[in-house]
């Protein structure tokens, strides 16, 4: 088994003097507190504190907490319900059933009426638990303090009164004058929300509600209207597909439904299993490309070629026409390889492409068609609701409101002004209209465009449903009273309809005549859905049937795009980060500092470029270039993206919005009177075909000789020492003692039986300097937790770390300190390249601390501050630390966090997030501590979370000990910790190594498992399982050669 | 507030006594009350100020005016308007709101209004809340012994001069030198500058303040005996030691979560919806006191004993509290109490003696782990042989209690 070196950037592998600087240091050292209060605050310290100002200070330190400690404590109140409602129990969280914006259903915990997590339900087929960092995030949002508060008229209060009033006036005037009416809305995936919207418009002669996704699939929707007679998207079960080809589709990352497709890609990728095959060709690198067994990296222009030269070896295959189209292949030949597999696979093949272009998806829908998937792997009469833009109705409706035709405009989840190319057209034309409303909650740009803004509630606030799939309804409850004057959209939508019923009994009447329907007794039908959150309908049977199109129409379509001028311009690519996506929830810091799965970068969007391209010219991380796209000039920082296709640039969605303090943050900065990063780049997008291509050509670049400091995390906490590595021998490389990847060819040929027998015998020569002190109890009475990951099966997508975030209170430190590497995240998601640097092979590795039985920290904690437990917890005690920081620096696996400042509280330091306001600390789990500066924190296994479980095994039982003097030990799977929960692939599994029934037993005896750095025998406690690619010998070797082939290339 | 009280028994022994004599229709509370509500009660209260004035003390105030006052109830407008200065003062006084006229009223029924007023009064106005037991030793002991000193130390003052005296007359006897002022300095100085005495006294010092400052600073945070004045007087000794109610009964948290629970308002109207007052037999103040604390329940919940309604106002009671964990410590009631089956009087004291609670055990670490050590776990259905600790079952790692 080959075992190659893995580097983490670019810098990493060509080992660059910076690099090898900070790999070797714990800490930034030259950041003193004067440089940064100097960076972050007007009144800088002017001057280095001398020696005797130190000590004036800490005398008077010490007097002043002398005097501090005489004094008497502050009297604290305990303020009970005067009407205790029943279902409350204080100190014990409360959960309910609730479904999140992008339509994951959600268990909301809730502590004494405050929301205070999101978890996955795992009542749902379709999440099976699974949460993704989007939707986790959004509670979050919740406790926005830049929430809108009251409606508001022309920019001032107004009561819902007086607004409903005017609207209603204004609404009947439209009417009166026959005017033209629009709803234009996001998707609107519930079905409540939806009839109240159709019973509003049904009052106008032309009332019609404009559905657009600023992230559109719309072209999916057309294609599947041309070729099925059905304007829907089909359900993908990507569970049930063996070969899936992607074309430039992040299913898996930010493409209509990730959590959903995440949970069932992974089912058939278990080596022990036959194992899936994934192949990616994409012009950027995708989190599912980096996921991918094989991945072809093809310029933006080549992708409708390499689509239709895949047709057509499939239709010669099936003895179908082929289409008139240049050959064109990828690198090793991969549409052989994709074509061969896919007709190997026959039904359960698999085709998905991103592109929002209708000839493309005309095709690929035929190339299923001609696979027999359909019924199989994808289902059009059971469709998914998710993403019902509509690109055309959009282009439409702004031409409409142009020509003046337009009488009132409502906008729901909508800010056509920043995330449409139609902002300038619509600002102009928007003063035309006689009613125009909006129902942002926040004050964004359409709101701030708008007569009235009727500041819609958080979903937490508000009653509704979720329909994201023909089977599948959710329920919307709240689990906390409105906090600001806000009213949920659906009750809107009623009000200005003509009715004053509630929301809720709209909600419920739907379900009564709808989806409860054929329920005898409906209020426990009902009861039942609230408790259980989901409603399973059963599925229709197959009726819509392929009327082939015009194929060689779509192709000349396609082949339009494919130019051969890319030598000297660059194609570009405008592609959804996996943290922010199309940028709604851009105002959201957790989301902001999540680094991006692929390129690890926070806060910012950049221009990624190739790395060839900047090789040849020299450019480094942050390098700012000038991005002529068309007549404009955007001014990014590069980032350089191995991995990407030669001609081909990418710059991010969902940035440069007016979203608020947070994102503003994100949104660049002025550098010699240019705006730099942050730019908004939805103008560029462009209405071709009747839909919205995400794709430019022709685009130059040109250094700009400035520079600009990305946050971004790939080098951090590396895990050895390159120079200290040499000291095991010359050729010793530590990153492999780090990553385990293998193939399914030497998985199942005795390659890695092999690897497995030398891992042992080496296992036996290791020494260790400690002497066990935590001693498996014979007994076994006491628990000894253990965490395994599943390398093959984690995406890297970061929902494990924001829901540790949520859970754990990490703070928020802002852009600056990430950049200073001071990120606080617990739990990170390292991302491993190898081979060869334009197409590497990926590799995703969650770690958090290891709890390592032999802790090299808690030997050299002067205050015992970080301990062993017996059940095997690296324990951390805040109150006894005293930030010598010597744990940090003795840990192997660089997982232990400071406290540089009191983030929680230092508002002014770093930026303004939610725990500097006393509504934003509602969110904050009150069952964990929130630390001080100068201590030193890390990933607790959720202590808290096991704790509560073990307890509520042993109040169930009455007892900790069993009269047969076994332990009441709390159910295997019965506790999970928030990363495990959140997790949509289920690739972390944590439970009780002393119960050999477990599942975390099984999976540490599994071949697959490996200690990361074994050789500093530190014991850990966490366990990965080795990455397998499905990979034939053939392509193994290719690929270990590390060799891209030119890409070939004729005109046809 | 005592002779107050005494004039109004005497008071109303009077008018009792005088009623009796005129053999008139005896002027009685319950008629009196009648009378307010049909007449009163629409623009008045005893205790608040509706439209018109409240009306406790009134009795007190127009006490040798009642004349007056039944004009003024009678008729005040005209009162007023006849320039009565007393009358046009109250007027004013109240915002120029006319009262209603009541011609209809005799004087007899005006009496019983007034004797309703003076009870109403005597049942409201309560002695002044006792100053509650302080735990900590009486200052007057601080007093006490700074005398002593005091004393001590003139009496060494008296003994140096008496010596002194005595010395200088022997030696004036003995025809020998006098010992100078200077002499005894320089001694003094001598001894002083002595290191052994300098090292003994420093290391007196160092020695006895550090151990001094380490007790002290263990206690730092430490608040045992605590024992605040709450905002109503609610008798542990009366709920849990003479009427034996369940602690679980009102903290009903102990079983379910990790705090007990202060019981909400609405627990204390499951019994004070029929208990309004405590009867202490030949103890009106202290009856007195029982109803004026638990009206501070009615008043909480918004409950009218009068008219037996929920008014809809309600205001959650502000208790102190008492037992505080710092916030870097976890503890949780069901684990002790239903796992555990330890009683609250292990960590609580006598709770069932405290008239008013303090805290008994100064929650600090050492007495937790102490704890740990020594308690052994509870196994179902039998004794637990193996003498198993807490410690045992992991009891002491940091993380049970710190995250």
């Amino acid at each position: 088994m080959s075992r190659p070196k893995y580097w983490r950037g670019i810098e990493e592998l060509e080992q660059t003097p910076e690099f090898l600087a900070n790999a070797s240091r714990e800490f930034p050292t030259d950041m003193s507190i004067e440089k940064v209060m100097a960076e972050v605050s007007d009144e800088s310290l002017e001057q280095q504190a001398s020696r005797r100002d130190f000590l004036k200070i800490l005398g008077f330190g010490m007097s002043a907490a002398a005097l501090a400690a005489c004094a008497e404590g502050p009297v604290k109140k305990a303020i009970p319900y005067v009407n205790k409602p029943d279902d409350i129990i204080p100190g014990v969280a409360n959960w309910y059933a609730s479904t999140a914006p992008n339509g994951a259903p959600v268990l909301v915990r809730a502590r004494e009426g405050r929301p205070i997590k999101l978890e996955g339900n795992p009542d749902s087929p379709l999440t099976k638990g699974g949460l993704s960092a989007l939707a986790q995030a959004s509670l979050l949002s919740l406790y926005d303090i830049e929430r809108l508060q009251t409606p508001s008229k022309g920019g001032n209060t107004a009561s819902w009164e007086d607004v409903d009033r005017e609207i209603s006036q204004k609404i009947d005037q439209i009417i009166a004058a026959g005017g033209a009416f629009r709803v234009v809305s996001g998707t609107v995936l519930s079905p409540s929300v939806q009839q109240a919207i159709n019973e509003l418009l049904a009052r106008f002669a032309d009332g019609k509600h404009v559905t657009y996704d600023p992230a559109s699939v719309s072209a999916l929707r057309t294609a599947h209207a041309q070729a099925f007679g059905k304007n829907a998207l089909p359900t993908y079960h990507f569970d049930k597909a063996m070969t899936i080809v992607s074309f430039d589709c992040d299913f898996l990352g930010s493409w209509v439904a990730p959590e959903v497709y995440s949970a069932a890609y992974v089912v058939n990728r278990d080596p022990k299993k036959p194992m899936s095959r994934h192949l990616q060709i994409e012009p950027l690198m995708s989190l599912t490309g980096a996921k991918a067994d094989l991945r072809f990296p093809v310029d933006a222009h080549n992708m409708g070629a390499a689509l239709i030269n895949l047709y057509n070896k499939i239709a010669k295959a099936k003895g179908r026409p082929e289409l008139r189209a240049p050959q064109f292949d990828v690198a090793m030949s991969g549409l052989d390889i994709a074509a061969k597999d896919l007709l190997a696979a026959g039904n359960k093949g698999l085709v998905v492409c991103g592109t929002n272009d209708v000839a493309a998806q005309l095709i690929v829908a035929a190339i299923n068609n001609m696979l027999g998937s359909y019924g199989t792997t994808l289902d059009i009469d059971n469709p998914s609701y998710f993403a019902q833009g509509n690109d055309e109705d959009m282009a439409a409706f702004v031409a409409d409101l142009k020509a003046g035709k337009i009488g009132g405009v409502v906008f729901y989840d909508a800010n056509p002004l920043y995330n449409t190319p139609y902002a300038a057209d619509i600002t102009q034309a928007l003063s035309k209209v006689t009613l125009s409303v909006s129902l942002s909650p926040k004050a964004d740009e359409t709101a701030k465009a708008c007569q009235y803004v009727c500041p819609d509630s958080h979903y937490l606030e508000s009653w509704g449903d979720a329909r994201v799939a023909a089977t599948h309804v959710s329920v919307i409850q709240p689990t906390i009273n409105p906090i600001f004057n806000t009213r949920q959209a659906g009750q809107s939508f009623l009000r200005w309809a003509g009715k004053n019923e509630k929301f809720v009994d709209y909600v419920k009447a739907y379900w009564q005549t709808n989806v409860l329907a054929g329920a005898a007794d409906f209020r426990g039908a009902w009861m039942e859905a609230l408790r259980k959150g989901i409603v399973t309908l059963p599925a229709a049977a197959a009726s819509a049937s392929f009327t082939e199109p015009d194929l060689q129409d779509s192709a000349s379509k396609l082949m339009a795009s494919f130019s051969l001028d890319a030598t000297e311009t660059f194609d570009i690519v405008f592609y959804q980060k996996v943290s922010i996506r199309d940028g709604k929830s851009a105002n959201n810091p957790w989301l902001q500092e999540l680094p991006d799965p692929v390129s690890k970068c926070t806060w910012d969007n950049y221009v990624t470029v190739p790395v060839t391209w900047a090789k040849e010219k020299g450019v480094q991380n942050g390098d700012v270039l000038a991005v002529k796209i068309g007549e404009s000039t955007l001014y990014m920082p590069a980032m350089i993206q191995v991995g990407q296709a030669r001609n081909t640039l990418g710059i991010a969605l969902g940035f440069g919005s007016q979203g608020g303090k947070v994102c503003a943050q994100a949104n660049g900065e002025l550098k010699n009177g240019r705006q730099v990063a942050g730019a908004n780049v939805y103008p560029f997008v462009s209405f071709v075909n009747g839909a919205l291509s995400y794709t430019a050509s022709r685009v130059s670049v040109s250094q700009t000789g400035d520079t600009y400091t990305l946050a971004l995390t790939q080098t951090f906490n590396t895990m050895y020492d390159p120079a200290k590595g040499v000291q095991f021998g010359a050729d010793f490389d530590r990153t492999e003692r780090i990553i385990e990847a293998t193939t399914t060819y030497e998985y199942n040929n005795g390659g890695y039986a092999k690897h497995v027998a030398e891992r042992d015998e080496t296992r036996k020569h290791l020494v260790t300097l400690w002497d066990t002190h935590y001693k498996d109890p014979e007994t076994k009475r006491l628990i000894h937790w253990k965490m395994a990951v599943d390398l093959n099966k984690c995406t890297g997508c970061g929902a494990c770390v924001v829901a540790c975030q949520a859970e754990n209170n990490i703070p928020v430190v802002g852009k600056k300190e990430v950049a200073r590497r001071r990120e606080m995240h617990w739990m990170r998601i390292d991302r491993y390249y190898s081979g060869d640097s334009e197409n590497p092979d990926v590799v995703f590795q969650p770690m958090m601390c290891q709890h390592c039985d032999n802790a090299p920290c808690e030997t050299v904690c002067p205050v015992l501050a970080t301990i062993h437990s017996n059940e095997g917890l690296n324990q951390m005690t805040y109150s006894r630390c005293v930030g010598t920081r010597y744990c940090a620096n003795n840990c192997p696996y660089k997982v232990r966090r400071f406290n540089w400042f009191n983030y929680f509280n230092d508002a002014p330091l770093f930026g303004d997030y939610y725990t500097h306001h006393e509504l934003g600390r509602l969110v904050l789990n009150p069952d964990v501590t929130v630390r001080f500066r100068g201590v030193m924190e890390k990933c607790t296994f959720c202590v808290q979370r096991l704790q509560e479980g073990k307890l509520r095994a042993k109040v169930t039982a009455g007892t900790s000990l069993n009269s047969d003097g076994s332990a009441v030990k709390p159910e295997d799977g019965s506790i999970k910790t928030a990363c495990q929960q959140s997790c949509p692939t289920g690739a972390i599994v944590f439970g009780d190594f002393n119960d050999e029934k477990s599942e975390v037993s099984r999976l540490f005896r599994e071949d697959r498992s490996y200690v990361v750095l074994e050789d500093v025998k530190a014991q850990p406690n966490v366990q990965y399982l080795a990455l397998v690619r499905n990979r034939s010998e053939a392509e193994g070797k290719e690929k270990e050669q590390a060799r891209i082939k030119e890409q070939t290339y004729t005109k046809g | 507030m005592r002779r107050i009280r005494f004039i109004r028994i005497i008071t109303l022994i009077c008018l009792a006594v005088s009623g009796t004599l005129s053999l008139q229709a005896e002027p009685t509370a319950e008629a009196g009350k009648t009378i307010f509500k049909q007449n009163c009660s629409s623009c008045h209260a005893m205790d608040k100020k509706l439209v018109g004035p409240k009306l406790d003390g009134v009795e007190e105030k127009y006490k040798g005016q009642e004349e007056w006052l039944y004009k003024w109830i009678r008729n005040s407008p005209a009162l007023i308007a006849s320039g009565d200065a007393q009358a046009v003062a109250l007027w004013e006084a109240n915002g120029k709101a006319a009262m209603t006229a009541f011609p209809n009223l005799t004087d007899d029924e005006l009496a019983s209004l007034m004797v309703y007023f003076a009870e109403w009064d005597k049942a409201t106005s309560v002695p002044g809340p006792p100053t509650p037991p302080v735990p900590t030793a009486d200052p007057g002991i601080y007093y006490g012994l700074l005398a002593l000193v005091g004393i001590l130390v003139l009496v060494a003052l008296l003994l140096t001069i008496i010596t002194a005296t005595l010395v200088t007359a022997i030696r004036a006897k003995e025809q020998q030198e006098t010992i100078k002022f200077a002499d005894v300095m320089a001694r003094t100085r001598s001894i002083l500058q002595n290191k052994f005495v300098i090292t003994a006294i420093m290391t007196f010092v160092i020695v006895g303040g550090l151990a001094k400052w380490i007790a002290e600073a263990r206690t730092i945070g430490l608040h045992q005996g605590y024992m605040p004045e709450q905002p109503i007087a609610f008798s542990h000794k009366l709920h849990a030691g003479e009427y034996q109610i369940d602690c679980k009964y009102c903290h009903s948290g102990t079983t379910k979560s990790k705090s007990a629970w202060i019981p909400s308002t609405n627990v204390c109207m499951n019994c004070h919806k029929v208990i309004q007052q405590k009867e202490y037999p030949g103890d009106a103040a202290r009856t007195a006191k029982s109803k004026s604390e638990i009206a501070k329940i009615y008043a909480s919940v918004g409950w009218d004993p009068e008219t037996a309604t929920y008014t809809g106002t309600e205001k959650a009671v502000e208790w102190i509290r008492i037992h505080n964990t710092p916030d870097h410590a976890y503890f949780n009631h069901a684990q002790h109490v239903v796992v555990g089956n330890i009683a609250c009087q292990t960590c609580h004291g006598p709770i069932q003696e405290m008239e008013v609670v303090y805290q008994y055990s100064d929650l600090g670490m050492g007495w937790c782990i102490n704890c740990h050590r020594q308690e052994k776990v509870k196994v179902l259905g039998k004794d637990n042989e193996e003498g198993l600790t807490v410690e045992d079952m992991g009891g002491l790692n940091c993380s049970r209690c710190h995250y």
